[in-house]
């Protein structure tokens, strides 16, 4: 279980993370076409602005279970083991909560956006607005998700003392 | 509910902050309750939820932050530090204490493109500590100068703080870059100024040794990393001056920064390993911004929606506070605030309640926004708990070095940088002038 939902959040990082690359692709495409060839790629600015959504969403339950998300350690780094565990769960919950938030107030606007196909963009290039919508909503239940399957993680003693990942190494520096 | 909501989302923010709940959900939970309890109506905070979520990052300058994230893991993972360091070191021949002045300059360009103080001054640590110490400079002397020439890098496009600011203020991210120039260049030659002049008063701090290291293999500046380390300059400089001369957006600056950051990791034979490991950094680095970026927004709401900015400012308008006294509120705030979290969290969970009141205040925006990043930073360096003194300390390959050593070499910086930050106020000019002439 814990290899295929850690698999699952790194391919899906993956992706958004090569995406990146394609968005930087565009933007050569777009200004150089611009430029030299008076053709500027068409909805270039449609694309990106709904892949930094994509690529946002899509990175979350990764840097959530490999514990990237920025937090202080004011309060954690003087407590004992217990304690420390105890204020893993709060931030577990309320992670849980806020993406379930998340989740359950995007799903109506997706199902009116698909039942009324809304676009947006003009003429040549119009984009339907609710692929987006649907990945906001499947990214999130998925983050909701990884906070409360670390907790279980942490709670059946598969995680360190400090919650980090026994096997999995923690972030690189930099 | 009216404005006072305001009060009990702070101490539920300020709770949550402290008992370590990640800040972007603390910003979101605490912003929910909120909206919850100003409408009575726990619809329409979740409502208000949905549609930030989705359109508050739905936008084509936001694509900025993942690009030049992406250009620094990849430069970084290419080695552009040590590149920085030898280019700037071969270029200050016989300067007293040239290894510290070759610090500032490298580590404030590779901070600027890594975006992150924190992780520039940690890989300083472990390339111009040693070498630094190998030569005989003294050890708070080499300690203070990677700390305060990480906070310096903040002011030099393309910084994250600077588009993180712009962001939430709904400025101008080009006008934003273009102001730092002034500051930064000002910031860089005090510090400078410092190690030389601190170097002639007590030469024990940084013996003058240029015959000892000329005969060190490692001292030459090899093809590779003058590719690197010039390299590097030139994006700065293509970022910089093709927005500033209006050829680029920032957001197409940033395309081509990143492709120029590839172009330049690919002249230095990265291997692919290397390469697909920093596409994958650089989402992990860019995923908690954006993240906060969308939690920030949240807030933001919040305090529109509740009058909680007017009342705020009404508030501190009718105690009779002086400008000058707003602005060392402010100042103090932020000191403490980087003795405990980074600085783009302290930036979103401060700045949407400054700005106005800085505003209201009569401080130009830019201005405001370089001060506000100079004060940000410099509480990094604020002994006995900036977060930059640990993350030197811990990174240096040196078991000998205690926090005070650290604390001793960073205080000249700390004073430096509040000393320039307090200029900026004075003559707001100096931040304001250059972006005047193009925006």
């Amino acid at each position: 279980m814990q290899k295929s939902v850690s698999r699952l959040a790194e391919i899906i990082h993956i992706i958004s993370a090569f995406w990146v690359l394609v968005i930087a692709l565009i933007i050569l495409i777009d200004v150089i076409g611009r430029q030299f060839f008076n053709t500027p790629f068409l909805g270039a600015i449609e694309i990106i602005k709904n892949s930094v959504v994509s690529i946002t969403f899509l990175q979350l339950p990764l840097a959530i279970y490999s514990g990237d998300m920025l937090r202080t350690t004011l309060l954690y780094g003087s407590v004992g083991p217990n304690a420390k565990k105890a204020l893993r769960a709060v931030a577990g919950i309320l992670g849980f909560l806020f993406f379930a938030g998340v989740a359950y107030s995007s799903w109506s606007p997706f199902v009116e956006a698909y039942s009324i196909n809304e676009y947006e963009g003009e003429g040549a290039l119009r984009v339907p607005t609710y692929p987006v919508r649907l990945l906001v909503v499947l990214t999130s239940v998925f983050a909701g998700f990884m906070y409360l399957y670390l907790m279980v993680l942490d709670w059946t003693g598969r995680l360190d003392e400090e919650g980090e990942h026994k096997i999995l190494q923690s972030p690189s520096e930099g | 509910m009216g404005p006072e909501v305001i009060i009990y989302t702070f101490v539920l923010l300020a709770v949550l902050v402290i008992l370590g709940v990640h800040i972007g959900v603390a910003l979101g939970v605490a912003s929910v309750i909120g909206v919850w309890l100003a409408y009575g109506d726990l619809e329409i905070a979740l409502s208000i939820l949905g549609s930030t979520s989705y359109e508050a990052i739905r936008s084509d300058a936001l694509a900025v932050i993942p690009l030049f994230v992406l250009m620094g893991e990849v430069l970084s993972k290419a080695g552009a530090a040590t590149d920085l360091y030898r280019l700037c070191d071969s270029g200050l021949k016989r300067l007293p204490g040239r290894l510290a002045a070759a610090t500032v300059f490298g580590n404030a360009a590779f901070a600027a493109v890594s975006g992150v103080s924190i992780a520039s001054a940690a890989t300083f640590s472990r390339i111009a500590y040693p070498e630094m110490r190998k030569l005989g400079y003294d050890q708070s002397y080499a300690l203070g100068v990677v700390a305060g020439s990480a906070c310096l890098g903040m002011l030099i496009p393309p910084s994250v703080l600077l588009i993180v600011w712009a962001i939430l203020t709904e400025g101008s991210v080009g006008a934003l870059f273009i102001a730092g120039v002034g500051p930064g260049i000002l910031l860089a030659f005090a510090f400078v100024g410092y190690n030389v002049i601190a170097a002639m008063r007590d030469p024990s701090l940084a013996p003058d040794q240029s015959e000892a290291e000329a005969q060190l293999p490692e001292n030459k500046l090899s093809r590779d990393s003058l590719i690197g380390g010039l390299g590097v300059i030139a994006l700065i400089l293509l970022v910089l001056g093709g927005i500033w001369l209006g050829w680029f957006t920032p957001t197409e600056a940033a395309g081509f920064g990143a492709a120029g950051g590839i172009l330049i990791g690919f002249f230095k034979k990265m291997t692919i390993q290397d390469f697909i490991s920093a596409v994958i950094s650089a989402g992990r680095t860019a995923a908690p911004i954006m993240f906060l970026l969308i939690a920030g927004s949240m807030y933001a709401r919040l305090l529109a929606v509740s009058g909680g900015t007017g009342m705020i400012t009404d508030m501190f308008n009718s105690s009779g506070m002086s400008p000058i006294m707003i602005m060392l509120a402010m100042t103090v705030v932020w000191l403490l605030m980087g003795t405990l979290i980074d600085s783009i969290s302290i930036i979103l969970l401060t700045v949407p309640i400054f700005f106005p009141l800085a505003i209201a205040a009569g401080i130009p925006e830019l201005a405001f926004a370089i001060y506000g990043i100079m004060i940000i930073e410099a509480g990094l360096l604020t002994p006995p708990v900036g977060l930059l003194i640990y993350t030197v300390k811990a990174a240096v390959p040196d078991k000998t070095v205690t926090l005070t050593h650290a604390f001793k070499g960073a205080i000249p910086y700390w004073m430096l940088i509040l000393g320039v930050a307090v200029l900026i106020l004075i003559f707001p000019a100096i931040a304001t002038w250059l972006p005047a002439k193009t925006f």
